[in-house]
């Protein structure tokens, strides 16, 4: 059973107004499906009527955690979402699977990549992206304790996944630096200690140089990153956000007085993700930074298996610490 | 005792004359309104469950105006249940109000926030899936209008609502057979549409949407225990009530003077006697 079936089975049957519901989408409830009875309903592949189910369930006071593919899941039922869902306050949890780079090789049918600007527009919706599958179960436990829609971009990868070695690409980058393959100990407690709070964005470490800003699947390419610039004396702090939304205002004003470079790192296209977050931020606050993004070109990315997509987008830990290496040379 | 008393066709006169004053209060749906009028009176008159006392009981069944712009029908209703007021009615269109073109939840009676067509059928599966869940004996009501059956969620909802055996859930559609500005066959032919729900699994019932004896029989032969949902076909005139507006297709919103309005109740008077 993984964190997510662990946690949401204890919480269905700590709750009897939670009903489960997905549009033939099993992939991660299949170990549970058997103990939810009749809270459990398939409605078949269709995304719109399962929004309107899920509304008329919620307004029975019911607490509705639906489940489909990403980009079918918010997008063809959008108008769905955005009147009933969003604007009515509803009680109603998007669980998305697959959604950025871990739609994989199923190609730009299946790339949700721009599903975080989609929610930002959105009144009342919460946004999460949790960095690996571990990290899912606080992610579905705090969108049920919470009163009102939660989008979750599901990750299932786990947070020991790693790109092998000999995968990666770039020779210069090998020799430049010895390449960790994994992440230190250390680093792992970071990540797996930090606490997920509605309205908080997370330091994990300090920089001088410049701070990266991530959420998701990248967040442990982008702590490897950190290691590597490291050993170059580039002092990148990181910033996590894996409540992407709302925003946390406070963290990221603090880290501008501290640096004024910023990466954001994310899978998601560069419009409306977090890079338009953080201008907004700086723009209110009339402040500014340098703002670079590094994450997914707007017709999306090639298909392949994951590996190959986050050495192919440039996405993996050498690629990230080679980008910002150039970037701060122009700099100069 | 039903939430409706009294005679039945004098309340949906009455509200006919109510929908056609909002026509004069900045313009309303009134063709559509007209339409449904003795659909909405014959419900409340008869099967629905509903105390006007305790609008937001749990227990109570559910009404869903799918096709929400009709709502002049479903205000004249709620002035004659005593949630609203003659006085509510003058501030149509007015900031603050919630009373426009479409139905807003805030408004005691109204059960769904409906517009978007298509939507209230999807919301009416879910609460009555929900109040099967929670064994509960309520059911749900949702009017729908024929044009509004293009909508691909209304299939879905068809097909979920077969299959969940959702017999607490009852379909009126209003068959005027226009929608916005053209005939539905003409546009996107619907029929046989008795024989479609039935394929969809569903138990039909066709009958005269303007006859409150006939729609009253219609809901009441409805049992309270099934397993299959019923769709009522109310065969439906729209602009029911007035020649000048009745069956026209330019009459889908219509805008009138004080004037024009007062004629058209008059007409409707004298159709009425």
């Amino acid at each position: 059973m993984t964190p997510y079936e662990n946690n949401l089975l204890e919480l269905f049957r700590n709750n009897k107004s939670i009903v489960v519901i997905t549009a033939e989408n099993r992939a991660f409830l299949r170990n549970i499906i058997p103990f939810l009875g009749d809270r459990f309903i398939d409605v078949g592949i269709c995304e719109q009527n399962m929004i309107g189910i899920a509304s008329g369930l919620a307004m029975r006071g019911k607490i509705v955690i639906t489940h489909a593919l990403a980009n079918f899941l918010i997008m063809r039922p959008f108008e769905f979402i955005r009147t009933l869902v969003s604007f009515q306050n509803c009680n109603i949890k998007l669980i998305a699977a697959f959604p950025g780079i871990l739609s994989e090789a199923n190609g730009f049918t299946h790339q949700a990549i721009e599903d975080i600007a989609l929610m930002r527009i959105l009144p009342h919706m919460v946004v999460i992206s949790p960095a690996c599958s571990e990290d899912m179960g606080m992610a579905i436990k705090l969108a049920i304790e919470y009163k009102g829609p939660v989008y979750i971009r599901y990750n299932h990868i786990s947070w020991s996944f790693i790109i092998d070695e000999e995968l990666l690409p770039h020779e210069a980058a090998r020799e430049k630096f010895s390449l960790p393959t994994g992440l230190s100990e250390d680093r792992m407690s970071v990540v797996s200690s930090a606490k997920m709070e509605i309205g908080k964005y997370q330091i994990l470490r300090d920089g001088t140089d410049l701070y990266f800003i991530t959420h998701g699947i990248l967040t442990k390419q982008v702590l490897i990153a950190v290691e590597i610039l490291e050993k170059k004396s580039i002092s990148a702090g990181v910033i996590f956000t894996p409540i992407v939304l709302p925003v946390d205002n406070k963290v990221i004003i603090d880290a501008v007085k501290k640096c004024k470079y910023f990466v954001i790192v994310e899978d998601h296209i560069p419009t409306g993700g977090l890079k338009d977050v953080l201008c907004e931020i700086l723009v209110n606050y009339q402040t500014s930074a340098k703002v670079i993004h590094i994450g997914i070109p707007p017709l999306g990315f090639q298909p392949a298996l994951l590996k190959d997509v986050m050495i192919r987008e440039k996405l993996d830990a050498s690629s990230i610490a080679l980008s910002v290496e150039s970037i701060l040379e122009e700099r100069i | 005792m039903p939430p409706l008393t009294g005679n039945l066709k004098e309340a949906a006169l009455r509200i006919r004359k109510r929908a056609v004053k909002l026509s004069a209060k900045g313009s309303c749906f009134l063709g559509s309104a007209l339409s449904v009028v003795d659909i909405i009176v014959a419900l409340y008159g008869s099967v629905i469950r509903f105390d006007p006392k305790n609008p937001y009981d749990m227990n109570r069944d559910r009404f869903v105006l799918s096709k929400g712009h009709a709502v002049p029908a479903l205000y004249g209703l709620l002035v004659e249940l005593g949630l609203l007021t003659e006085a509510h009615l003058e501030g149509h269109l007015q900031p603050d109000t919630f009373i426009y073109w479409h139905p807003n939840e805030k408004l005691p009676g109204i059960d769904v926030s409906t517009g978007s067509l298509g939507q209230g059928f999807s919301i009416a599966c879910g609460l009555a899936l929900g109040a099967k869940i929670d064994k509960s004996d309520a059911r749900v009501f949702v009017v729908l209008g024929d044009g509004e059956l293009q909508e691909g969620v209304i299939w879905e909802s068809a097909l979920f609502s077969s299959k969940y055996q959702l017999g607490n859930l009852i379909a009126i559609i209003d068959r005027n057979k226009i929608q916005a500005n053209i005939e539905t066959e003409k546009l996107m032919p619907l029929e046989p549409l008795d024989r479609k729900w039935e394929s969809f699994g569903w138990k039909v019932i066709i009958v005269d949407g303007h006859d409150i004896d006939a729609l009253k029989e219609a809901y009441k032969s409805i049992p309270s225990l099934s397993t299959k949902p019923h769709v009522i076909i109310a065969e439906t005139v729209r602009g029911k009530g007035i020649p000048s507006i009745e069956g026209k297709i330019d009459k889908w919103i219509v805008k009138t003077t004080e004037d024009e309005a007062l004629q058209l109740i008059r007409d409707l008077d004298e159709i009425n006697v």
